[in-house]
């Protein structure tokens, strides 16, 4: 009872803060919250929609007065349950923050709220001849809140840096309620790099309410080209060679057989679907360097064996080029029910010997895998195919994970390069760090906060608490589509 | 422990001949503060003994790299032992396929791109005096140069790094792959923390291919405007330039003169690009610079492949740094690029009613700019002056929304000025973090921000 009376103080409280119809709180709302883009699950018990910092802020000092968990959430597309509310409470959706506040052509900069979605934000920029370098596949929809906060990549990551390289200040609300600015305007500002700091840490050290980001000049030409291989081996041999030639395209993809399968069912592309693997490569930039160098790439990719090159002649054919790579995970519903991404990081020379032994580890658990990934930057996206409903699948697909990241650690790589440790991820920290380094950087936390309702329980598996409250969950159904 | 004991114990834990002797203690001197002991460890095992003595004696430490930059930060409130890390100066790990490089702390700028570019390959930071600057050094004070633009800066680059914290222990961040979201950005916690955090050993970066074509176009101008115009109609041309810079004529002159390219003595601004990277682009690049600067009311000049365009850029980067024309004073302001007009006319006025003489060297697109402070006609300058136009040009910059910090400066004028400037609010949050990583300051104290 009087937990019940607590919550529907909270409730109250909410709705004062943002008004009535911006507080969500039934439990057929609830179940929408419960998850985000990964395996994680868990009800909040109030989800709010502040539409300005004040209120944001508002809302972070009731929760800290009060004791409750709270949780960031931008899209819900994360991959690594980071706005997952494990510990229950608020969820505070900065969905409606997504107005861009200003573009600044001569200082090719622009500010914008949390909840602008990334691909908008490029969208706007365009008259000026600009654009927002950092494109997850899933920029359509997700925000650059999110994407701050997992230090999000994507296919053109590879030449211009991903979202860190690209932030210049943060406006945040810390996880006591202050509202502080890190960084701004300027670049060179004194003083340890705070703003480098809180791009990737994944909501936990407070809300991003607003985002100076730089903007990059469109470049004048670019050329897309499809390698086609018999053989994933050959493909791979391939991508290290490109980065060892001195050559960085502008993109550097891999979509393997399995993908292509997917692929070609779900998009008006045409993937040859017999091909061991194809590259999905741009080069961009100065119209002669990139004559120059696309045909460098093609020599490359053909005296390493590719059967076919394919040269997208029109923008639209540039565009379904890539919209079957951005919409290959989407795709994935087709060959299964559920699909685990992971999303280790291998040093370039290796990708050969690592994608053979993934391969190995889901033949041994029986698991088809889907790789589609961004190679140059030898950042894997094994998919691994697999049915919820069929008793034990959920707990090996976890098992065949978890031998995948280790074999990236072991090759001197890491266990994820853009979608985050989140939940999902935090037991395998150790794979990579050692206390006392995970104590550094929970020295970094300290710095920012001692709250520890703010999105409690992610990244690191020592905090207190933790350890019940959330299990392997069920998976969420990824039908055809759902995000593309 | 007296200043003997702990000499001796050092010794013990280095070797003897790896410890300076007492008549060349003056020259590790900082901002005037003569340490007691100056130590060369072999190796992050050794810096780590090094660290867990200075902490048992609570001796402040503060660490030395080529020594090129210690002129910057604020005095250092206290100084016990300089740690030089010259015999760390390996490269651990390059594979060049993977165009990624580890090494030691203590390796120069220039060792590591002599050895990068047998590969073609290339760690493209700028830094003053690359000989002896070294990499430890270049991330803790985060030096960076023209070749920004098109690079970035050492957060940039750098994705792995080890450093030995306050307990001793040596702390691993990132990691040797491209990307890496595994736990918060370690890394661009010690790039720019001057030596207050913890002692960088080792660093690993992400490298660059070499370019295959160095040229650059250098454009001179009557008036700032012009100058300004062209830049402008550069960056909106769809031009990819590796560096757009900006001098004054006095900076230029230096620089041209050390670098053995015509001065120009009638123009008064001069534009720098780097079009170097690709022989196909270069013609290309330079042409449509040549036509943007003769629009412009500009003089144009190709400075081309091998001695002269490499010597003109490390002139450039060395400016006020040693050479003909060290500089007493060199200042940095960053603001936004449409301020910048209004900032450089502000330094020459300055310039001229301080009866100093200031070289403006910007690098244009970053919106920083370095005034390079001298004497008039080659005298000395006068430290009042110096101490006078700080304060100038202080308000100046934040008037026009920027920062500006005192880059290096003497022990005198630095007693009397702050060079940092006041923190903003964050500070709260850097002062936690020394708090967290430096509880009982033994690592440089003072000499940061805020006088952390
Ligand atoms: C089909 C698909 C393709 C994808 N492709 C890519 C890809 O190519 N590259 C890539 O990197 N990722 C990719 N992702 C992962 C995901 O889209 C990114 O991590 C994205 O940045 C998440 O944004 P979001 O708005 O959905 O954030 P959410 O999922 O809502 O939140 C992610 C994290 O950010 C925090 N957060 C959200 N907003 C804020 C804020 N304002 N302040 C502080 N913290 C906040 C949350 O607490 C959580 O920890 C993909 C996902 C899907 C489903």
């Amino acid at each position: 009872m009087a937990t019940k009376t607590k919550r529907t103080s909270l409730i109250g409280a909410l709705e004062g803060i943002v008004g009535a119809e911006f507080v969500l709180h039934t439990p057929e709302d609830m179940v929408v919250f419960e998850y985000d883009g990964s395996i994680g699950k868990s009800l909040p018990q109030v989800v709010v929609f502040p539409s300005t910092t004040e209120q944001v802020a508002q809302i972070v000092r009731l929760a800290y007065s009060v004791d409750v968990p709270i949780v960031p959430r931008g899209a819900g597309t994360g991959l690594s349950g980071g706005a997952v509310a494990v510990k229950g409470g608020i969820v505070v959706t900065l969905t409606r923050m997504n107005r861009i506040l200003e573009i600044d052509p001569v200082n090719r900069q622009a500010t914008v709220e949390p909840g602008v979605i990334n691909l908008h934000l490029s969208e706007q920029a365009e008259p000026h001849g600009l654009y927002y370098v950092p494109d997850p596949s899933s920029q359509r929809v997700c925000t650059i809140g999110g994407n701050v906060a997992e230090n999000s990549g994507g296919p053109h990551c590879l030449a211009y840096g991903v979202t860190t390289n690209h932030v210049l200040g943060l406006e945040v609300v810390l996880p006591d309620g202050e509202v502080v600015w890190l960084g701004g305007p300027l670049e060179d500002m004194p003083g340890y790099d705070l703003t480098g700091l809180f791009v990737g840490s994944e909501g936990t050290l407070g809300i991003v309410t607003k985002a100076i980001v730089k903007l990059y000049p469109i470049a004048e030409s670019v050329r897309t080209l499809v390698a086609v291989y018999e053989e994933i081996d050959d493909a791979s041999r391939a991508v290290s060679a490109i980065i060892a030639s001195g050559v960085i395209p502008a993109a550097l993809e891999m979509i393997d057989k399995v993908t292509i399968e997917a692929v070609v069912q779900a998009v008006d592309v045409e993937y040859p679907s017999d091909a061991g693997a194809v590259l999905l490569i741009e080069v961009d930039g100065l119209k002669e360097a990139v004559e120059q160098e696309s045909e460098a790439v093609e020599a490359i990719c053909r005296d390493l064996g590719a059967r076919e090159i394919r040269v997208a002649e029109t923008p639209e054919d540039r565009e379904r080029l890539w919209a079957a790579r951005k919409g290959a995970l989407a795709a994935l519903g087709r060959l299964a029910p559920n699909y685990y991404i992971l999303d280790g990081v291998v040093p370039r020379s290796r990708l050969m010997d690592v994608l053979r032994r993934v391969g190995e580890i889901c033949d041994r658990y029986d698991f088809r895998v889907a790789n589609v990934f961004h190679a140059g930057d030898g950042n894997l996206h094994p998919n691994i195919l697999f049915d919820e409903r069929i008793p034990g699948q959920s707990e090996r697909v976890l098992e065949a994970g978890a031998e995948i990241m280790q074999v990236c650690v072991e090759v001197g790589g890491t266990i994820t390069g853009e979608h985050g440790v989140g939940l999902e991820k935090k037991g395998f920290m150790s794979l990579v760090f050692s206390p006392q380094d995970i104590a550094a950087m929970e020295k970094v936390r300290d710095a920012f906060s001692s709250v520890e309702t703010f999105n409690p329980c992610k990244i690191f598996s020592t905090a207190k608490g933790c350890g019940e409250g959330w299990r392997v969950p069920t998976l969420p159904d990824l039908g055809p589509g759902s995000f593309l | 422990m007296t200043t003997t004991n702990v000499a001796q114990t050092l010794a013990h834990l280095v070797g003897a001949e790896h410890v300076a002797p007492d008549d060349q203690l003056a020259r590790y001197a900082v901002d005037g503060v003569v340490p007691q002991t100056v130590v060369f460890p072999a190796d992050a095992g050794q810096v780590a003994d090094v660290v867990k003595l200075a902490r048992a004696e609570g001796l402040a430490l503060l660490p030395w790299g080529g020594g090129t930059a210690m002129a910057a930060g604020s005095a250092p409130e206290r100084l016990d032992i300089v740690l030089g890390t010259r015999r760390m100066g390996r490269i651990l790990e390059h594979e060049p396929a993977d165009l990624v490089a580890i090494v030691e702390a203590g390796i120069t700028l220039a060792q590591l791109n002599e050895a990068l570019g047998r590969h073609g390959q290339m760690l493209p930071i700028d830094a003053p005096r690359s000989e002896r600057a070294t990499i430890g050094g270049i991330l803790a004070a985060n030096t960076s140069g023209p070749r920004r633009l098109s690079y970035g800066t050492s957060r940039d680059h750098l994705i792995g790094v080890r450093f030995v914290d306050a307990q001793g222990e040596l702390i691993k961040g990132g990691g040797k792959v491209v990307k890496n979201v595994a736990g918060y950005d370690i890394p661009k916690l010690l790039v720019g923390s001057l030596g207050t955090l913890g002692i960088i050993v080792e660093a690993t970066f992400k490298l660059a291919p070499a370019p295959r074509a160095s040229s650059a176009i250098l454009g001179g101008f009557r008036e700032l405007d012009q100058a300004l115009e062209a830049a402008q109609a550069v960056l909106q041309a769809g031009m990819r330039p590796v560096a757009l810079d900006l001098f004054n004529a006095q900076a230029y002159q230096v620089v041209a003169a050390r670098a053995g390219v015509p001065t120009l003595s009638d123009r008064r601004y001069f534009l720098a690009l780097d079009v170097g990277t690709q022989p196909a682009t270069v013609k290309r690049q330079v042409d449509q610079a040549h036509r943007i600067i003769t629009k412009a009311g500009g003089k144009s000049l190709v400075v081309d492949e091998g001695t002269a365009y490499r010597a003109f850029w490390r002139a450039a980067v060395d400016l006020g740094r040693g050479g003909e024309r060290p500089a007493p004073m060199i200042t940095r302001s960053s603001m936004l690029f449409s301020d910048l007009a209004s900032s450089i006319h502000g330094h020459e006025a300055l310039g001229e009613s301080s009866h100093l003489e200031v070289g403006v060297h910007v690098h244009l697109a970053a919106g920083v700019l370095h005034g390079v402070w001298w004497g008039e006609a080659n005298g000395p300058a006068d430290e009042a002056m110096l101490i006078d136009a700080v304060a100038t040009l202080r308000k100046a910059t934040e008037n026009l929304g920027g920062r500006f910090v005192v880059e290096s400066c003497g022990p005198s004028v630095k007693r009397a000025v702050d060079v940092w400037g006041p923190p903003g609010p964050e500070f709260a949050i850097m002062r936690r973090l020394k708090e967290q990583f430096d509880p009982g300051r033994i690592f440089s104290p003072g000499r940061f921000v805020g006088g952390l």
